[in-house]
């Protein structure tokens, strides 16, 4: 029972997991950019909606709603001002410019917030819950869970079944070409960055209802929004929700096993991934296809 | 200016002045004029290195103007980004085929048709109208990543139709075809030049263009050295002698 326990906590807490990839995964499956400040983007946002809702003391849906059309523009900025300035360069100049945002990101949150842990007050909601089969299963995790899930499927929809997203894939496939039968690439990769950090703020205000957050919490939440999308498939949107949910397994299943060794049995996880798949768990299904 | 130069009936589709283009200290394009009017096919020969790809480069926005200027339907398009040219008129097909390999033909060829603000409807329809322009309707469903190069080649040049161009640049399309796929390329270029397309054809394959071709331009050195009619071109002495050496002018 406590395993079976461990597999259901796993697998909700694989839906925050698979927010915070589902933006890293995005981006780096039309820019090819890997966004080191993917991250430290979330927490920024967790930190905002915390200020807006408990400092200033805005209703906290209309502070989350603020935050995350803030963090649309963040996006947008991020690419007008960065990203546009280091594609076409080699790969590495743009993960050292995010690499970069990100220290600057985390300190600048450490220096306004300090460094206390801090939660997003949602009240009864945050705690409540329902027993089902003897398992007790927490209404926020769910609804992250069913957040991710439907984030998901609606970026899937979007690339799949739109004009905007047969731009995405035709940019993601061949930018020079998409241009050649009139798609602005430069366009289409600023709003494609947009949504990736749109996703990002979401991620990491549902981190920020769920847990404690730091301001330095960003390079952590990172590393397993990489791990998820690794162990799905690069550039796969199913697969990544897929290897969030083998993240959160892991982890929360090696938790049972020793209290201590949750994080790492998701390390090893990857590894063995990594070893034996390199290419992921649902290496098929393509942002591209 | 440019209607001056365009004679009395209409502006040219395509109107090339004085290009010139170098990379680094060595000359490529050295003052090239090209006027190619609505319906005509006007095939563009030259011996290797005589500035062909350059030339596309240039019309397509792929390399930025060094001198001269590129007009597209009355718009100067000499300082427009490649991207911007389709909205102008301006569509190609590449030397080797570059479809959208994870999408399927119809999703290859919607992407052009439904680019810069055209409603669905009408997308659709341009798209479904290039695809039985250039007979792929059977393969509309098909990932375009496994077609063979006559049908990528196809493919090609049913996104660019889809974008409803007034000029089509055909770059080296009949390479690798057999003669009966060639048979049916110079019958379907007919068919859209009678329709009012504008379409300048690279190729180095100059049989075929002496039968597509209503015109044709020899390019040497990085200059026109003759333009007229195939079979007078292909007989001029300097044309000949770009080709093949030997004393002349």
């Amino acid at each position: 029972m406590r395993l079976l326990d461990a597999v259901v906590q796993g697998c909700l807490l694989g839906g925050q997991y698979a927010l915070f990839a589902a933006g890293l995964s995005l981006v780096f499956g039309v820019l090819k950019v890997v966004n080191l400040a993917h991250g430290d983007l979330g927490i920024l946002a967790a930190f905002a909606a915390i200020g807006l809702a408990a400092g200033a003391g805005l209703p906290l849906a209309l502070a989350v709603g603020v935050v995350l059309v803030g963090m649309l523009a963040v996006g947008a900025a991020l690419h007008a001002g960065l990203l546009a300035r280091t594609t076409g360069a080699l790969p590495q100049i743009s993960m050292i410019a995010t690499f970069g945002l990100s220290v600057v990101i985390g300190n600048t949150l450490q220096e306004v917030f300090s460094a206390d842990p801090r939660a997003l007050d949602l009240g009864s909601f945050g705690t409540a819950g329902v027993t089902v089969g003897g398992i007790s299963v927490g209404l926020l995790p769910a609804a992250v869970l069913a957040v991710a899930v439907a984030a998901l499927t609606g970026l899937h929809l979007v690339l799949t079944r739109t004009a905007f997203g047969r731009r995405v894939r035709a940019t993601a496939d061949d930018p020079a070409t998409a241009a050649l039968v009139g798609v602005d690439a430069r366009r289409t990769y600023l709003v494609v960055t947009a949504l990736a950090v749109g996703l990002a703020g979401l991620a990491g205000i549902a981190y920020a209802a769920s847990s404690l957050v730091t301001p330095l919490a960003g390079p952590s939440r990172l590393i397993f929004a990489f791990e998820a999308v690794v162990i799905g498939g690069l550039g796969s949107l199913w697969g990544t929700l897929v290897g969030a949910v083998v993240l959160g397994v892991a982890q929360s299943v090696g938790s049972v096993v020793d209290p201590s060794s949750g994080v790492l049995a998701g390390h090893l996880v990857f590894l063995a991934v990594l070893a034996t798949r390199p290419a992921g768990l649902l290496a098929r299904t393509r942002v591209r296809a | 200016m440019t209607a001056s130069l365009a004679g009395p009936d209409v502006a040219p589709a395509l109107s090339v002045r004085g290009v010139r283009h170098a990379y680094g200290a060595v000359p490529v394009l050295q003052g090239v004029d090209l006027d190619v009017r609505s319906g005509e096919v006007v095939g563009v020969v030259g011996p290797n290195g005589a500035g062909k790809t350059t030339l596309v480069d240039v019309l397509t926005g792929a390399v930025t103007l060094q001198e001269g200027r590129v007009v597209l339907g009355g718009d100067d398009v000499s300082r427009v980004r490649g991207a911007v040219r389709t909205r102008h008129g301006l569509a190609r097909t590449h030397q080797v085929p570059r479809p959208f390999t994870g999408m399927t033909v119809f999703e290859n060829v919607l992407v052009g048709a439904t680019a810069g603000g055209v409603d669905r409807a009408t997308g659709y329809d341009r798209a479904a109208r290039a695809l039985v322009a250039t007979r792929m309707t059977a393969l509309a469903n098909r990932p375009a990543g496994a077609l063979g190069l006559l049908d990528r080649k196809r493919l090609e040049l049913a996104r660019a139709l889809a974008l409803q161009p007034r000029v089509l640049l055909l770059d080296e399309v009949a390479g690798g075809l057999t003669d009966a796929e060639t048979d049916d390329l110079v019958d379907l270029v007919g068919t859209l030049s009678g329709q009012g397309l504008a379409v300048v054809w690279i190729e180095h394959l100059v049989h075929v263009l002496v039968r597509a071709a209503t015109r044709l331009v020899c390019l040497a050195e990085g200059t026109v050295i003759a333009d007229g009619p195939p079979d007078e071109v292909i007989a001029s002495p300097r044309v000949q002698q770009a080709y093949y050496g030997g004393p002349g002018s």
